[in-house]
């Protein structure tokens, strides 16, 4: 306490059991002369067990499965699990969307002036129920001729359309062709999972 | 099509099942509520696994986990307080989330045990933050202060006014109350 100052430092090291060996002899001799130093250390150690012992009490406790599960590499979603149907069906649906783009609000409001009861998605899911599931031939022209489906498709629509990549979300091109919309000619493509 | 890396090495998984346990405990400490935290723990092991090209394989991967797990709460607190900036914050100081882990009580936890996690509940989530750290988990203070990206005698500083606090609440010894000289 005299000589050199017992900082709080040493206190929190001396009872981490982290403090440099060459310092002990210095804390342990002014815990000796200064009984509320030495109280202070002697709280703080019995703090540190009690603490040791009161959160080890979790580490006993199980575990939720669902952290569990989330220790595992998380599989890249492929979508395996949901049926192709409803894979093509989404995939479909959001093509059908990009394609018919522009022009659709006007589009809206006509089928709803003539009271038709039909939404966008709708009918994005009733075209791919006609087709897409049809094994043999879902589409029109295959994927193998993309260029000449889109120019195709471009040229039946009015403006220029192209399949979009949807690759990195693992969805690969089949093909597409021209459907009926309510009002005009739309595109559908098709995408399969591999 | 597909575009994994070759050299995409994978997180020992054996290895994080074993650092659950104290995942949770720290996620307990940082959060002060049981189901808040085992959300963090899942939203720390989605995030390790997304950033696992970060870990060097053969380190402490315990200790890596905890700095996940660290930034991830710290970067939900900061969105939080951003979202709640029309409401007064009491930047930094007592509390801010409230401390609701119920112990149950057992014939095993004695009743200074459920006391002392209390007492640990009211303090700075920054302070007990530390407590847990070295005192727990035993973590060097070099370790913590890396852990966490703050200097280490912020680690220190935070440690000693945590003791303070504990000592003035939990276990006072009699006699005992000169403050000693806190360095930095």
């Amino acid at each position: 306490m005299n000589a050199l100052p017992i900082t709080d430092a040493d206190v929190n090291a001396f009872v981490d059991g982290t403090l440099a060996p060459a310092r002990m002899p210095a804390v342990e001799a002014a815990a000796a002369a200064d009984p509320v130093l030495a109280a202070r250390i002697a709280t703080a150690q019995r703090h540190n067990a009690q603490l040791r012992d009161a959160f080890d009490s979790w580490l006993t406790e199980p575990v939720p499965k669902r952290l569990i599960a989330a220790t595992a590499a998380p599989v890249v979603p492929r979508a395996r699990r949901i049926t192709p149907w409803m894979q093509m069906a989404a995939a479909s649906a959001a093509v059908l969307v990009l394609g018919v783009g522009i022009g659709w609000f006007g589009r809206e409001l006509t089928l709803q002036r003539a009271g038709t009861p039909t939404t966008f998605t709708r009918e994005a899911a009733l075209t791919h129920a006609l087709y897409a599931t049809d094994i043999n031939r879902p589409v029109e022209i295959w994927a193998a001729e993309e260029a000449r489906l889109v120019r195709w498709l471009s040229r039946r629509m009015g403006f220029p359309v192209r399949a979009p990549d949807l690759n990195s979300a693992g969805y690969a091109l089949v093909g597409g062709r021209l459907v009926a919309g309510n009002e005009m000619p739309t595109a559908l493509f098709v995408y399969e999972t591999p | 099509m597909n575009v994994s890396p070759a050299t995409d090495v994978p997180l020992p998984q054996p290895d994080l099942l074993a650092a659950l346990p104290r995942l949770r405990r720290y996620a307990r400490v940082l959060t002060g509520d049981i189901h808040r935290a085992d959300d963090l723990v899942q939203e720390t092991l989605a995030r390790a696994w997304e950033k696992r090209r970060l870990w060097t394989a053969g380190t402490d991967l315990r200790a890596w986990l905890f700095t996940v797990m660290h930034n991830v709460f710290v970067n939900e607190r900061v969105a939080a307080r951003h979202e709640a900036r029309n409401v007064s914050l009491d930047d930094d100081g007592e509390g801010g989330e409230a401390w609701q882990i119920p112990v149950r009580p057992s014939q095993y936890a004695r009743v200074e045990l459920i006391e002392l996690i209390h007492h640990v509940g009211q303090l700075p989530v920054e302070q007990r933050e530390v407590l847990l750290l070295a005192v727990v988990e035993e973590l060097r203070y070099e370790e913590i202060a890396v852990m966490l990206a703050i200097p280490i005698g912020t680690v220190m500083s935070r440690l000693s006014r945590a003791r303070e606090k504990l000592r003035v609440v939990f276990g006072q010894v009699p006699g005992a109350g000169a403050s000693l000289r806190v360095v930095r």
